[in-house]
């Protein structure tokens, strides 16, 4: 893998409504929190661009756009996915037995692979002290289906980051793994792009 | 600035629906730290009060919510189906079977319960919405396989799922188990069907049907998985041995030199490898200078969707397969034309690009069909059939020489913009779009519902205004306009629509209908009517780059105005491209031909150009949404979605670039207010210079402490 190239990674996040998603990615992406709760502002895909092992890694993380209020995400969502972040809510119990559901869902969806799928759990909101969901249990689901557990708290900015570069890892690593040439060449478009002389 | 203070620059957006208070909310204060508002839970209630609520997921009706939600309106989008794009969506092999069938089972819902009748008031009167969908007739599916190898085998699933926490192993069964029972696979260090655990230099075994259970499924076809580079099959297979048996995986090497012949693909492959395959219901092309291109890029929906490059223009001529030289380097690259008829090919194409220029050259033709007029062109027949049938792709009979011009400069004026054909194909398939459309709606509020069926519209007697709808939960929901696509509508209500159907075939086959040294080309072929009265047919061949279909398979799309059954109207095409006969049979001459492993034929009915007024007794807030033409391009999903969205909202601005808050900064003091300068905003900048920090999608330099 030529080390020169910027990888692009698709990352999604998933969880029920209201466990923090959106304001996850804002902290890692932009250092940022918000008290206000807001449906996703208009978030869709937050970029981060990072160094993993020395690879330029442009991490692509979308945003469920409020679609998972009533289970209807559109499967462009999971299209093409390479990581999958796991969101929970530690004071609301609820979110966290959703989890398996959520899990499934998403396993549905994606194209299987050999490997398991880079996946990360993250359990929001330890700020909050009144919390549901213990450290053992959340870790314990985690430890059984293999999948790296992080407790986070997107308002003090506590595991974030690490929990996104523990994936980006994985997502990297995997991705080198299956990396199908064909898939580089196709066309993202943009609005400057210049048309080119017609061909006649 | 802060985020903040831009977000109150988000045009034209009144506040942000608020999610309603769950019952025991207050707001809490606690030792941990304060919570302003509670979030909602899941099994939270929908709003019943929108602006616009729109039925039906498909291409303009999608388009129609991503602009009203753009310019602040409250949206509710529903669909009563479990997926999204109605008849434009796409699915995978297994998605497509279940659909199928259920289009072919004629249900009768006629006792349907009408409880809702109960919710209508005095003064209200209720217009039924249809709860069968009747647009898909005369479906036939064949397999051309052994069907009988793939009983039993399964859809490859992802990841087998591991016990519910607490829950005793038995019950989990995974969809991806072939025929081991749940409890055998839930075992960690089941180590004998691993195959993660083979090396790379395996040879792949001839593929056999795959079945019994009990049969050792993991090696195998060539045809399976895999594009995986060397190297993948040695990849530590996950200690715990939770990544359980995946059938048909791996081996990727052995089978790229397996054979310069078509790799024999079964139909248990097929089915195993089933979400492999995006499988359109429609069957179209985007224009790289069309409505819906620019549409795209303009409203930034661009962002969630990728493209490939058509990259062959064919023709069909005395039987076969030839390919079209359309731009100047195909004209002077191609081996097939003389010197002669490239430059008379070229200074046809040339004079077309800017026709208007040189009346002379047609004025005397204008009553003439344009088949007519080329044949006045000096130019050889092999080269009209192209001009006619593959570039304009007009009717021979029925089209006008300006007609046929216009389609010429068309297809002329597309070349280039981004490879050597005119077309893009998105990434997975035409059902990805109507699906970005309806992203940018939720992303700027809209509310999304499948599975939500809508049973009646409620009509204010007095005003005749529609008011409100009724949902299948008898909920009330009220709105200001009402879209709805066509096949929501009831029988009555359609009562005087005249609607045209449009044939469809798909196949899944083993080789390119024009082999050339890349095997990954994606080909559009029309093919002139066999008879007189009947259309052309357009056929769309698809790589299995276009994740579309499984690697070393392609899918191929046939499409056209109906004249009769789609079987009847289409097979004959399928006869004369392909070769449909099972293993042993074939001649000599057909295997030349591309083998059908399976195929589906169906009719699918087009409510294009269908006049609002045709539709019985619908308000003036209300309306229709058609189904998708038999056009190639989408310009008349685009252009209805505009005009509808302009009769509502005439000083709005349609889909305007979405200034996403998250994606513009990347350095808080470097923002300016007016970043409402569009073209200045990064995140126009063009792909392609990655390099830059400021490139493509909100690139937040990573700050790295």
């Amino acid at each position: 893998m030529d080390a020169s190239k910027k990888v692009d990674l698709k990352i999604i996040i998933i969880g029920a409504l209201g466990v923090g998603k959106t304001s996850l990615l804002h902290q890692y992406v932009h250092k940022t929190f918000y008290e206000d709760y807001r449906t996703t502002l208009g978030a869709s895909i937050l970029t981060k661009v990072l160094a993993v092992d020395s690879t330029p890694l442009k991490l692509q993380i979308w945003d469920t756009g409020g679609q998972e209020r009533f289970r209807s995400m559109v499967s462009t969502f999971y299209k093409g996915s390479d990581g999958c972040m796991l969101a929970f809510d530690v004071t609301d119990r609820e979110s966290f037995e959703a989890l398996d559901n959520w899990r499934d869902d998403f396993l549905e969806k994606v194209i299987p692979r050999e490997q398991d799928f880079p996946m990360v759990v993250l359990g929001n909101k330890i700020d909050l002290s009144d919390r549901q969901v213990p450290k053992e249990t959340a870790s314990a689901w985690c430890k059984e289906k293999d999948i790296p557990y992080f407790e986070v708290s997107a308002k003090n900015n506590i595991n974030v980051a690490e929990a996104f570069e523990t994936l980006a890892k994985q997502a990297l690593s995997t991705y080198k793994g299956i990396f199908e040439s064909y898939l580089t060449d196709s066309i993202k478009l943009t609005p400057n792009d210049k048309p080119k002389q017609s061909c006649c | 600035m802060n985020i903040k203070a831009l977000l109150s620059l988000r045009r034209g957006r009144p506040s942000l629906p608020q999610p309603p208070e769950p019952p025991a909310a207050a707001p809490a204060l606690s030792a941990g730290g304060a919570r302003v508002t509670a979030p909602p839970k899941m099994a939270d209630n929908l709003p019943t009060e929108f602006d616009v609520v729109v039925v039906g997921t498909g291409l303009p009706e999608s388009i129609i919510a991503a602009a009203c939600a753009r310019s602040g309106q409250r949206v509710l989008h529903v669909d009563s189906r479990n997926y999204y794009g109605g008849n434009w969506a796409s699915f995978s092999f297994s998605g497509l079977l279940s659909w199928i069938k259920e289009n072919q089972q004629k249900t009768d819902l006629s006792d349907e319960c009408e409880d809702w009748r109960k919710l209508i008031l005095e003064d209200e009167e209720a217009i039924p919405l249809s709860s069968k969908d009747k647009t898909i007739h005369h479906i036939e599916d064949f397999c051309f396989g052994d069907q009988d190898s793939a009983e039993g085998v399964e859809e490859a699933g992802a990841l087998p799922k591991l016990p519910v926490f607490g829950a005793p192993a038995a019950q989990r069964v995974s969809p991806g188990s072939e025929e081991t029972p749940a409890a055998e696979r839930v075992s960690p260090g089941l180590e004998k069907e691993n195959p993660t655990v083979e090396s790379p230099g395996e040879e792949p075994q001839t593929p056999e049907p795959e079945q019994a259970p009990g049969t050792e499924p993991a090696r195998a076809a060539p045809g399976a998985e895999a594009g995986a580079a060397p190297g993948s099959g040695a990849a530590p297979s996950t200690a715990s041995g939770e990544s359980a048996p995946e059938p048909a995986k791996t081996e990727a090497a052995p089978s790229e030199s397996a054979a310069q012949e078509p790799k024999k693909i079964t139909y248990s492959q097929i089915v195993r490898e089933g979400r492999r395959f995006n499988i359109d219901l429609v069957s179209k092309l985007l224009y790289s200078r069309g409505l819906l291109i620019d549409l795209l890029i303009k409203s930034n929906v661009s962002r969630y969707a990728e493209f490939k490059n058509a990259t062959r223009v064919l023709a069909f001529r005395e039987g076969k397969v030839e390919q079209v030289p359309c731009s100047r380097a195909d004209v002077f690259n191609s081996r097939q034309l003389t010197m002669v008829e490239k430059r008379m090919l070229m200074k046809f194409l040339t004079f077309c690009l800017d026709y208007e220029q040189h009346p002379k050259e047609y004025q005397d033709y204008e009553s003439s069909t344009f088949a007519q007029f080329l044949q006045t062109r000096k130019l050889t027949p092999s080269l009209q059939h192209f001009i006619l049938h593959s570039i304009a792709m007009v009717s021979e009979t029925e089209s006008s020489t300006l007609q046929g011009l216009q389609a010429t400069r068309k297809f002329l004026q597309c070349l280039g913009r981004y490879g050597n054909t005119p077309f893009l194909f998105p990434l997975y398939g035409q059902g990805e779009i109507p699906q970005c459309f309806c992203r940018l709606c939720a992303v700027f509020g809209g509310i999304y519902c499948l599975r939500h069926a809508v049973r009646c519209l409620v009509l204010d007697r007095a005003s005749g205004r529609c008011k409100a709808i009724v949902d299948h939960f008898g909920q009330r929901i009220s709105a200001n306009y009402f879209i709805v696509e066509d096949s929501y509508l009831s029988e009555s209500t359609c009562t005087n629509v005249c609607y045209r159907q449009i044939s469809r075939a798909v196949l899944i086959t083993d080789r390119s209908v024009l082999n050339t040294d890349s095997e990954q080309q994606v080909s559009i072929l029309t093919v002139p009517p066999l008879e007189v009265g009947r259309a052309a047919v357009c056929v769309i061949e698809l790589c299995s780059s276009t994740m579309t279909c499984m690697k070393d398979t392609y899918l191929v799309h046939l499409t056209c105005p109906s004249t009769k059954t789609a079987r009847e109207d289409l097979e004959p095409i399928v006869q004369k491209l392909f070769n449909l006969n099972t293993e042993k049979e074939t001649e000599n001459e057909e295997l030349e031909k591309p083998r059908v492993l399976w195929a589906v034929y169906f009719n699918m009915r087009d409510s294009s150009g269908v006049e609002k007024s045709s539709y019985a007794g619908l308000p003036s807030n209300v309306y229709v949404c058609s189904a998708p033409d038999s056009a190639l391009g989408n310009d008349c999903a685009v252009k209805q979605a505009e005009t509808i969205f302009r009769e509502m909202f005439p000083a709005e601005e349609f889909c305007p670039p979405s200034l996403n808050p998250g994606d513009i900064i990347y350095d808080e003091d470097e923002i300016e207010p007016e970043e409402s300068g569009l073209n200045n905003s990064p995140e126009t900048k063009p792909e392609s210079s990655a390099e830059e920090s400021s490139s493509g999608d909100g690139a937040a330099v990573a700050k790295e402490e």
